[in-house]
């Protein structure tokens, strides 16, 4: 008996880390560090001001709020989920100025560009950006994304970082986009929810 | 739009006091902001701001606007900039060069801070925003908007800080400049300043 509730246990145990798609992979800034400015291209979503095809720094222009910022290598339904859930954590704290940009990753600068915009038309995110950085395909160089994260996830308040997710291939599935939403009381003030 | 001297002063008792009380602690000194004459008419004079002296004024847009037109008949730059931003801290010692380059009666340069995003009181936000002003040794106008960042670069037309704003002496704007490759705006700038007043009668 005791024998098979431990092999339960590991069971257990290895969906609940698989299932969140979590990796043990050192990718982005690292909770502490202060964010880089860095320049990007939007191509779509929250109606802010800014023109689709317009390069800016989004570090810049969200300076001092709370941001949730990802870095993502492929906008498939993973990635349309988690950030489904962050455009309604945004929404649900606008009070709060809270914010998100989303940066798309990838080789081939075009296919990443139209890959970014297929994915605005299909979504249509009210409160977060659609971005392509310039620097590809890793992002900039000092935000040490790894080759091997599809998602990286870093929320920051003040330009520095607050907590830091890295998902495998595939992306974040439910745990991992609740793990996520989780993370953003970390930027938000104490007495705040989700 | 000219502001009114006297109207601005009736309206503005709370960011004049307020003015005048960032300035003295910061510097430890008195005597910015004291409310002198304005027989020139000079928008700047309500402040009555020592020449030398760094201080802060907190505006809202239309007193921007009035500030901007009260320098007509010079080149007016304007330095879109903010704290929590890197290359615009970076490329500011620029803006206080091009400054010192110029007489005031050619071309007047104003700095913008966008400090005030809606986060936190302006009362806690202006503190290391006139560090840095002191720091640069900034004894222009410089400007801290009451209007959140949001709404200012809306309205000003701006994507994202730092930009740099160049007005003709009629008061129109000639060209909004970005850093282009990491590159500071200041390369453009000086083209346009010098363009201008080479032309200039």
């Amino acid at each position: 008996m005791k024998h098979y509730l431990t092999v339960g246990f590991i069971f257990l145990a290895f969906f609940t880390t698989q299932s969140s798609s979590a990796v043990d992979v050192k990718s982005g800034l690292q909770v502490g560090d202060r964010v880089p400015a860095f320049l990007v291209t939007k191509s779509g979503g929250i109606d802010d001001g800014v023109d689709v095809d317009e390069t800016l720094c989004y570090r810049c222009r969200l300076g001092n709020k709370p941001v949730v910022m990802v870095f993502a290598r492929s906008t498939g339904d993973n990635l349309a989920n988690l950030v489904r859930q962050i455009d309604k954590a945004v929404a649900q704290n606008a009070d709060k100025k809270m914010a998100s940009f989303v940066n798309i990753l990838g080789k081939n600068a075009d296919a990443v560009a139209a890959s970014a915009k297929q994915f605005v038309k299909k979504n249509k995110f009210k409160n977060v950006a659609i971005c392509v950085p310039t620097d590809q395909p890793n992002g900039p160089d000092g935000f040490k994304i790894s080759p091997d994260a599809d998602v990286t996830v870093m929320t920051y308040v003040n330009g520095q970082v607050k907590d830091n997710k890295v998902f495998g291939k595939g992306g974040a599935d439910r745990k991992g986009v609740q793990a996520v939403v989780a993370g953003t009381k970390k930027i938000l003030p104490a007495s705040s929810t989700n | 739009m000219h502001a009114n001297n006297n109207g601005f002063f009736l309206v503005l008792p709370k960011r004049f006091i307020y003015c005048v009380a960032v300035t003295a602690s910061l510097m430890g000194v008195w005597g910015g902001c004291s409310g002198g004459s304005t027989s020139d008419g000079d928008w700047r004079s309500v402040g009555g701001r020592r020449p030398g002296q760094v201080d802060l004024l907190p505006l809202n847009l239309s007193e921007l606007n009035a500030l901007i037109a009260s320098h007509r008949g010079k080149i007016v730059v304007l330095d879109v900039w903010a704290t929590y931003c890197q290359p615009c801290m970076r490329d500011f010692h620029e803006l206080v060069e091009l400054s010192k380059r110029y007489s005031p009666k050619q071309v007047a340069c104003i700095s913008l801070s966008l400090d005030n995003q809606g986060l936190r009181p302006l009362d806690q936000v202006v503190p290391q925003v006139l560090h840095f002003l002191n720091e640069q040794r900034a004894t222009f106008d410089n400007v801290i908007m009451l209007e959140d960042s949001d709404q200012v670069l809306r309205a000003l037309r701006l994507s994202s800080v730092p930009a740099v704003l160049v007005y003709n002496k009629q008061g129109q704007l000639l060209e909004t400049v970005k850093p282009s490759n990491g590159q500071s705006p200041y390369a453009r700038v000086g083209q346009i300043v010098s363009g201008q007043i080479a032309n200039s009668p």
